[in-house]
Parts: structure tokens; sequence; C-alpha cells
């Protein structure tokens, strides 16, 4: 029931703040109102609770309850966040739907209701908010499709994939659990897992895949890029490795070349997405391509099978997506401060700036990593089981490259101010006579408050991404532990379900 | 074999097969109407009434959505605009019609393979394409036909009409193509390939209106419009 609540706030809710769009305080205050419910709602899913509903189950977990807290807790944030800049409710509507699909789609046990909704919820949170995003009126089309095409083309192979598993050729009805396993079968296994993977590459950007995220995050605003390659994206590799635990991990299959190749081309894309973060010098180009490195780790969780690479996979999606959260939310407030996103003009950004720089020193300890933070030992664990010595760790040396490309984001930020920097306001919070601003309207004690936040918006937003950060750091130490998140993991439920897929 | 169940199947391959390949807008929409909703009824037996009806609601939602989106498109004379006007399919229509015809004879084939695995079922010959055809090979064949001619208008094109209409396309092939394949999904996975049909009529009809909308822009200002695009500023 826990679940449905959290659904039944967020999915309504998340239509009422799009239909509501143009009417920014109302959408705002709908949306705003809506978020903070399913704060509340996600903290109170019950691991034991488990609603039968339209002919399947629906379940919490402790990781779901983890993962819903956090998700809910960000799109508060970054609805704030779009209310203090002036960016309007155009991400925060989608945002909530897409939480709900996403709940949902994790609290099934079958997977192929769990990755149609995955995909409604990706394609609503990419190309809803362009329509209130007025730089995309002219060029949104192409972006759009742009987003749109990868987005599907992954629902599309997973849907086949759960499709094929569930038929009479596939290994739940077809493996012979008392003799070997035929040759045929086996090869299906391991072109279904390169599917599995191909997916994962297309959805998340991972090379060579990565073409539109880098193209996204340049044309939408930063709080546009969470729900769709972060809380999103995570969903669907959660409900990815649940399937491939539920499917094929329990048979003989070695699938020994198919491990390989997911292992080159994660390892392929480790390399690269840190590369190319560190030449880029504009911070959104940054964020897309720490993306793109993380997608390459979590690709690794397919290379090699077992519950421990599972675990570690699990650990290390929710941790990156949290920490890159915060990243987003200091690149959409950096942003908007300095206006400007080039590396040579924010020289100086922390010293103007102090909270900024106090968030994204949070973040870079996140992305880093410390021993014991369950981020750093899901990627260290990960590396391990799926690539050979020496590889794994000259992969592990780039895998440290957020050192580098925001190492020296912090370094400029302590140096001289450029320009553009030393032409905006303090970030101290203004208070007293000078907090009207520039107010017309009657000062009354009544309008006080809305005078305060029209002008210390700034320093709010830096505060509101400090809180991301802080929240991103927490979940990076905390992880996801060994539980599962996808599916009814603890109700003892056995129930073969239609699609031939039994719950855990 | 049922002969309605059969007319379904024609009615939503050819719907598919006049969606991607009509050059006029409303035609493009009535084939897509037609192939969403004859779909639901591709089961045997039926999905409870609940079910059918929401799927079909559905259905004319998303073929809704799509028609509200599309306004009349300027006339366009300057050759250097011509993208932004829908053309159709490239192939024309007899080649899609005959890749859908090959799709179908490949959708059977598997249908009927897989009928021979199943231990539980009627024991018919991998041959048999004809003597195997059933609300599940059909839904196979049909799934597969859409799937063939809408990969191209949904993964490949550059107009946003047609990407729009190829997505909902694409999604019908898939969601038939899994029920003939894996079975019959439960009422909520059928309620979930309705969100999805929907979802992906709500992308189209706002990928529809921002290509209208920059059409727009074209005709106003033809000579900026042709300029490189400025960098996007958020906000």
């Amino acid at each position: 029931m826990s679940v449905l609540i959290l659904v039944l706030l967020a999915l309504p809710g998340g239509v009422a703040t799009t239909l509501l769009a143009r009417r920014k305080g109302v959408a705002f205050a709908v949306g705003l109102a809506t978020a903070a419910a399913a704060v509340v709602a996600a903290a109170s899913i019950d691991a034991a609770d488990v609603v039968p509903i339209a002919g399947s189950l629906i379940g919490g977990s402790d990781g779901l309850r983890t993962l819903g807290t956090s998700w809910a807790a960000f799109v508060v944030l970054f609805g704030v966040l779009d209310a203090l800049l002036g960016v309007g409710p155009a991400v925060l509507g989608p945002s909530l739907i897409g939480l709900a699909f996403g709940a949902v789609g994790l609290a099934v046990p079958d997977p192929g209701i769990g990755f149609t909704l995955l995909g409604a919820g990706a394609l609503l949170t990419a190309v809803v908010p362009m329509m209130g995003v007025s730089a995309m009126q002219a060029t949104g089309v192409r972006v759009g499709i742009g987003a749109v095409r990868p987005v599907i083309a992954s629902t599309f192979l997973t849907l086949l994939v759960v499709a094929w598993a569930a038929s009479p050729a596939g290994p739940l009805n077809a493996l012979d659990p008392l003799g070997d396993l035929a040759p045929s079968l086996e090869l299906a296994m391991g072109l279904a897992l390169l599917a599995i993977a191909s997916a994962i590459v297309l959805r998340l950007g991972a090379i060579p895949g990565h073409a539109w995220v880098a193209r996204y995050a340049e044309a939408m605003p930063a709080s546009a890029i969470p729900p769709l390659l972060g809380w999103g994206a995570a969903a669907f590799i959660l409900v990815s490795l649940s399937w491939v635990e539920v499917t094929l991990a329990p048979t003989a299959a070695t699938l020994g070349p198919e491990h390989a190749v997911i292992g080159v081309a994660a390892a392929a894309t480790i390399i690269l997405g840190g590369i190319a973060a560190v030449l880029h010098d504009d911070i959104e180009h940054v964020l897309a391509y720490s993306i793109v490195q993380d997608a390459g780790v979590a690709l690794l969780a397919f290379a090699a099978t077992g519950p421990t690479a599972t675990a570690a996979g699990r650990d290390w999606i929710l941790a990156a997506v949290a920490v890159k959260a915060g990243l987003a939310a200091w690149v959409h407030v950096t942003r908007s401060t300095f206006g400007t996103n080039r590396r040579a003009d924010l020289r100086g950004w922390a010293r103007r700036a102090p909270l900024l720089g106090a968030a994204f020193a949070l973040v870079l300890i996140g992305a880093i990593g410390l021993p014991t933070f369950a981020g750093f030992e899901a990627r260290s664990t990960l590396l391990r089981l799926a690539l050979p010595a020496p590889i794994s760790s000259l992969v592990l040396v780039t895998a440290f490259a957020p050192i580098v490309f925001l190492g020296r984001l912090l370094v400029d930020g302590v140096g001289a101010m450029s320009p553009a920097v030393r032409a905006t306001p303090g970030m101290a919070i203004v208070h007293g006579e000078g907090a009207w601003g520039a107010w017309a309207g009657d000062r009354t004690p009544t309008r006080l408050v809305p005078a305060l936040i029209r002008t210390n918006r700034l320093p709010l937003a830096a505060a509101a991404a400090a809180l991301a950060a802080v929240i991103g750091l927490s979940v990076s130490i905390g992880g996801l532990g060994s539980t599962a998140v996808a599916g009814v993991p603890s109700a003892g439920v056995g129930t073969p379900l239609p699609s031939g897929v039994v719950a855990p | 074999m049922n002969p309605i169940l059969v007319g379904v199947a024609f009615a939503v391959t050819v719907g598919a097969v006049v969606a991607v390949s009509a050059r006029e807008a409303r035609a493009a929409l009535v084939g897509v109407a037609v192939a969403l909703a004859a779909a639901p009824f591709l089961g045997d037996p039926l999905p409870p009434l609940s079910t059918l009806a929401t799927r079909v609601v559905g259905a004319a939602l998303a073929a809704y959505l799509i028609r509200v989106a599309v306004a009349p498109m300027p006339l366009e004379t300057d050759p250097r605009r011509r993208d932004a006007v829908r053309d159709g399919s490239r192939i024309g229509w007899p080649a899609e019609a005959l890749l859908a015809v090959a799709a179908w004879i490949v959708g059977l084939t598997v249908s009927t393979n897989l009928e021979a695995l199943n231990p539980g079922g009627p024991g018919i010959s991998p041959d048999d394409l004809v003597g195997a055809i059933s609300a599940s090979s059909l839904a196979t064949g049909a799934g597969l036909a859409a799937i063939v001619v809408a990969i191209v208008p949904a993964l490949g094109s550059r107009h946003g009409l047609r990407t729009a209409l190829g997505l909902l396309i694409l999604v019908q092939g898939v969601l038939l193509f899994r029920a003939g394949v894996g079975g019959t999904p439960s009422d909520l996975e059928g309620l979930a390939g309705v969100a999805l049909m929907v979802t992906a009529a709500i992308v189209g009809s706002v990928l529809t209106t921002l290509e209208r909308r920059s059409g727009e822009d074209a005709h106003r200002d033809p000579v900026g419009s042709l300029r490189r695009d400025p960098p996007i500023e958020s906000g």
C-alpha cells in the first residue's frame, strides 16, 4: 500500500503541475507540495507491504525506500532551485510523473512491466520539459528526437528480451533442470545479455551511444538531467540487474565471450568518458561526461555474474546518481549566478560564493570516494570482478579522473577572480531594509517573506545546492547494501507470473 | 482459424503501413488510429472488458493527442526549407506493404516454431504455417510487421510528426510482439502498455508542436532561421 500511496500522490500531482505550467506560482505550489508529500510517502515504504493489483503484485523493499526517498528529495530540491532561479516549472511536473512510474516499475516483480513504465517515464522526462524552455522552441525538435531515439530503442530491446525469456524457447521454460544446457539456448542467453547491455549503453549514454547525452546536457537546464540520466537511468539498471539475476544467473551458462565484450565496452566508456570530461571546458559537458563515465562502471555489473557483482552494481548506481545529482545542482546554480559556463570565465567563483564552494567540495569527495564509502567499494569490487588484472588497475586509475576534471574547477574557484565573477554581486544574505530590494508592492509584514526570498534567491539556491551535495555524499557513503530493490524480495511469494518470471 | 481475428490483424497491418507511408498528415493519423484501436482485439480469449476498454480509450487518446498537435503546415515553396514539411515514406507504400508481408511470414514462422516447442501446445508441426494460425501467431505477425515498417520513421526521421507516428506504431508493434511471443500479459502489464502508448503520443505531440513553431519562425524570418543556431541559454 505504501508504494501505491507514493504513486497516487506523485502521478496526479505531476500531471497537474505539468498542465498548470503556464501559471508558474500555482504550478510550483502544487508541484513542491506533491514532491514534499512524496518524500514522506517514500520514507514510509514498508518491505513487508505487498498488494495484489490488476493481476500482479506491488511490494516495497528497504532498497526501494532508500532509492525512492532520495529520488523524491532531489525532485523537491530541483523544484526549489528552478523556482529560485526563474527557470519555470517545466521540469518539476515530468519529474514527479517519472518518479511515480519508476516507483511502480521497481515495485513489481515482472520486468516487462518495469521496462515498459521506465520507458514511459524516460520519454516524458526527456521531452515534455522542452515545451517550457524558451530556447528549445527553435531547436527542440532536433534535441528531442535525439533523446527519444535511445530511450525508445533501449525500451524496445529490453521488451524483446523479456518476451523471448517468457516464450517456450526462453530459459524460463526451455531449460532442463536435470540435463545439460543446450548450446542453442546458451547462445540465445548470450545474445540476450548482449541485448540488455546494448540497451544500457543506449539508455545511459555509454560509449559509443554518448553523443545524445552531451547534446541534451548542453541544451537543457541542469535540473532536467537527474530525472532522465540519473534516477530514471538508475531504476533501469536495477530492473536489468534483477532480470539477469533471476533469468540468466541461475543457469549453468558461462557466457564468457559476452562478458568480455561488455567488459571492453565498459572499460572504453570509463577511460574515454574521463578523458572527454577532462578535455571539455564548460561545466555542462563536464557533468555530461562524468555521467557517461559512471555508466561505464555500472555496465561492469553485467560483465560479471554472481550476487557480489549484482550487489556492487546496485550500490554503485545509487551512489553515482546521488553524487551527480548534487553536481547537477551545483552546475545549475553556478550557471545562473555567474551567467557563464566556461571554466576560464569562472575563475574565483568559490571566493565569490563560498557556500557553492563547500557544496562542490562535498561533490568532489563523493565523486572520488574514500575507502569504506559504499560507492568507492562498489567501484573497486566491480573492476576486480569484471576485468582481469592489470587492465582493472589501469581502468581504476582512469576511474579517478574526477580528481582532475572536478579538482581543477575547485582550484580555479579559489584563484583570482575573472571579470565575470567580479561583476557578480556577493552571496551574503540581505536583510533589514535592503531585503525589500526592488519590491514594488506594499511593504507589509506578510510581504516580507516573499521579498526576502526574491532578494536572496541566489544565496538560497546555493544553500539548496549544498543540501543536495550533502544528501548525495550521504547516499554515496551508505549505498544500498545488499538489499534488492526491484521486485518483491522478502515476501516469500513464489507464484509464477504471466511473463514466466518467478518473483524472487 | 478465426476469420475475425485475421481481419483484425490485417487491419492493424494496413493501418501501420498507411501511417508510415501516407504523405497527408490526416491519412497518416487515420492509419495510426486504426492500428492502435484494432490491436487490443488481437487476443483469444479477449481480455476483460475493463482492460479492453482502457486500451481502446488509450489508443483513441493517443491518436487524438497527435491530431491536436497537427496544424495546417504553411505552404512551403523554398526548397531549402522543404525538410520542414512531411514527405511520407521515401520508398512508397507498395514497398512498405511488401516489407510488412515479409515480416508477417517471419512472424508466423517464429510463432509456429514456438508452438512446436510448447510442451502443452496442440502439437503442430513447424512446417504447418496455416494450421498454426492462432491469436498469438496473428499478434506475433502483426507486431513484427508494425515493428519493421515503423523502425525507420521512429528512429531515423528528422521530422517531428513522422517520428511521432513511427513511435506510436513501433510501440504498438513491440507490445503486440511481446504478447504474441511471451503469452497474454497481465492486466497491469496491459495498463503499463497503455501508459507507454499515451506517453509516446504526448512526446510525439510535443515534437510536432516544436516543429510547427520552428516552421512558423522560419516563415517570419526565413533568412535568420537558416543561420546557424545560437548557443542555447537555459531559463
